[in-house]
């Protein structure tokens, strides 16, 4: 991941290489002023370079745009592998564009997401380290990355590392969050209850969660999931039920059962 | 959707009132002028190339073009900016962005036409649907027949001929649509103002045509639009007597939240 990142070095490079052509064409020109008969010559080639180097620019920027834009389209359709590939094509492009930094961003986000659907809960730790590593402390991308590695550890049955993740942002979040940050607080919180097994305390948490859930859309199904399991471990045998059917609307039956496989015994005793 | 117009107060600070579809027509003139203006000066510049005269025209000729560049780039930025702005409904960062990215300088046509379909998208936040009307028009009178970036423009077209009652224009916006190959994020949009359209004309029965797939469509959906859909979905099943997949369908749309704001606009 690393080598992909378009560092500091690689920007300066890029913008010497630029002054360097301009340096180029302004020394033909004051070199040709004296040589008449060969200037036309020098001044085309000069010229061919410069609309090399826009072609070259061009073509990056809409193969770079054409990565994303595929990236972000195959995981929002839950394609995951594919998306996973599209992406791997297009960090390589990000050294060396323009709008490398914002794209390399963006695709490390749908990997992000790609690696969670697809429980690849070590991958979301390697990817959203990357992204950190290159946000300012405030960012509010920072955030996000922390709450799906705490969402991570947490499906990945490691309580204390979740809980790690969530204490240095959790007094911000809830002091002053947008909603999808607290509605993303609320799942993970959800989450680490999960992961250490207490669907007490994760019913306390389960309280009002349509409205606080509604910022993050299709997101919030993982929440109500959890509310679900969470109600059918402490005997709420209706609330369980609700909660099921409010995760299945939203992430449809298939992509529930996968995410809570084991935790899905005490569920479907409560369907039969 | 009117639940994304900003406050009376962003109206008032709007500092792009003198741009519409006239203006754009003038400055994409201009814009041909320059290029024309720029390649006669390299022609007579490489022409008498071997006299001081021909090195004057070029050097200025080059200084013009960085500083062209220059420009371009940092107006490009600025539409960046604004569509990130636009993209989580920030209408001040938006319009601050958009006035920035109109102001500047640029050498490319694609970016002050990129930047005046922003500025449509604007309008019709701002419920100015007439305004984001004629800017679609003129877009649309500028931009080649096969140009990708005409699909989102008639998006835009449909949903003002929508508001504006309008259900024969926004037929024929539709169908201009569906003949463009659009991103899936166009092809989202396509089905919530097609889903506000059939709604508006009555049509329940294609409304519920092939409801799992178009429900598999909603989940992709932000949380406001996709609520609007389905809360139009639920409406049509009710019509139709289908009182469990209306409750399911309103269910969904409650989870989506906004559901007040859409029952209001379906309405």
């Amino acid at each position: 991941m690393q080598a992909a990142t378009p560092s500091a070095g690689a920007l300066r490079r890029r913008a010497l290489g630029r002054l360097s052509l301009i340096g180029c064409l302004l020394v033909v020109i004051v070199i040709d002023l004296p040589v008449p008969g060969f200037n036309l010559l020098a001044m085309v080639g000069v010229l061919a370079a410069v609309a090399a180097t826009a072609v070259w620019d061009r073509w990056q920027r809409t193969t770079l745009s054409g990565a994303v834009v595929r990236t972000e389209e195959l995981t929002l359709l839950s394609r995951h592998g594919e998306a996973w590939d599209a992406a791997w094509d297009g960090l390589p492009i990000c050294r060396s564009s323009p709008v490398g930094r914002e794209s390399w961003t963006r695709l490390c986000l749908a990997m992000v997401r790609c690696a969670l659907w697809a429980g690849q809960y070590e991958l979301v730790e390697v990817l959203t380290d990357a992204v950190l590593e290159h946000l300012r402390p405030e960012h509010p991308l920072g955030a996000y990355c922390r709450l799906q590695r705490s969402i991570a550890a947490s499906l990945d049955g490691r309580p204390g590392v979740a809980e790690d993740e969530l204490v240095p942002i959790r007094g911000m979040v809830q002091r002053n969050g947008p909603p999808g940050a607290r509605a993303g607080l609320l799942v993970a919180e959800l989450a680490q209850c999960y992961a250490s097994n207490q669907p007490q305390r994760a019913c306390e948490h389960a309280v009002d969660l349509d409205r606080q859930l509604a910022p993050i859309g299709r997101d919030a199904g993982l929440g109500h999931l959890l509310a679900a399991w969470a109600m059918a471990h402490t005997a709420q045998r209706d609330r369980a039920q609700r909660a099921w059917r409010d995760a299945t609307l939203l992430l449809g039956e298939g992509a529930c059962r996968s995410i809570l496989d084991p935790g899905l015994d005490a569920l479907e005793q409560h369907h039969d | 959707m009117t639940e994304r117009l900003p406050s009376a107060g962003a109206l008032e600070a709007d500092p792009l009132g003198r741009y519409d579809g006239q203006r754009l027509r003038r400055e994409l003139g201009s814009l041909s002028l320059m290029w024309l203006t720029l390649f006669t000066a390299l022609v007579v510049g490489l022409m008498l190339s071997s006299g001081a005269a021909g090195m004057v025209i070029l050097g200025l000729a080059l200084v013009f073009w960085l500083w062209a560049n220059f420009s371009t780039i940092r107006a490009d930025a600025y539409l960046r900016e604004a569509a990130g702005a636009l993209s989580v409904d920030d209408p001040q960062a938006t319009l601050s962005a958009l006035s920035l990215a109109l102001r500047t300088f640029t050498i490319r046509r694609a970016s002050k036409l990129l930047a005046y379909q922003q500025l449509s998208v604007v309008r019709y936040r701002q419920g100015r649907f007439a305004e984001a009307s004629g800017l679609c028009w003129a877009l649309l009178a500028t931009l080649r027949r096969r140009l990708p970036m005409r699909g989102r423009i008639w998006l835009v077209e449909a949903e003002c001929r929508l508001q504006l009652g309008d259900l024969a224009g926004t037929h024929r916006a539709l169908c201009e649509a569906h003949a463009h190959r659009l991103h899936l994020s166009e092809t989202l949009h396509l089905l919530a103002v097609q889903t506000a359209y059939e709604s508006a004309c009555g049509q329940d029965a294609r409304l519920l045509s092939n409801l799992d797939a178009k429900v598999a469509l909603v989940r992709m959906m932000s949380p406001g639009d996709g609520s609007a859909v389905l809360v139009h979905f639920s409406m049509a099943a009710t019509r139709r007597g289908l009182t469990d997949t209306a409750t399911d369908l309103y269910r969904h749309a409650e989870l989506l939240g906004a559901v007040q704001a859409a029952t209001h606009n379906s309405s």
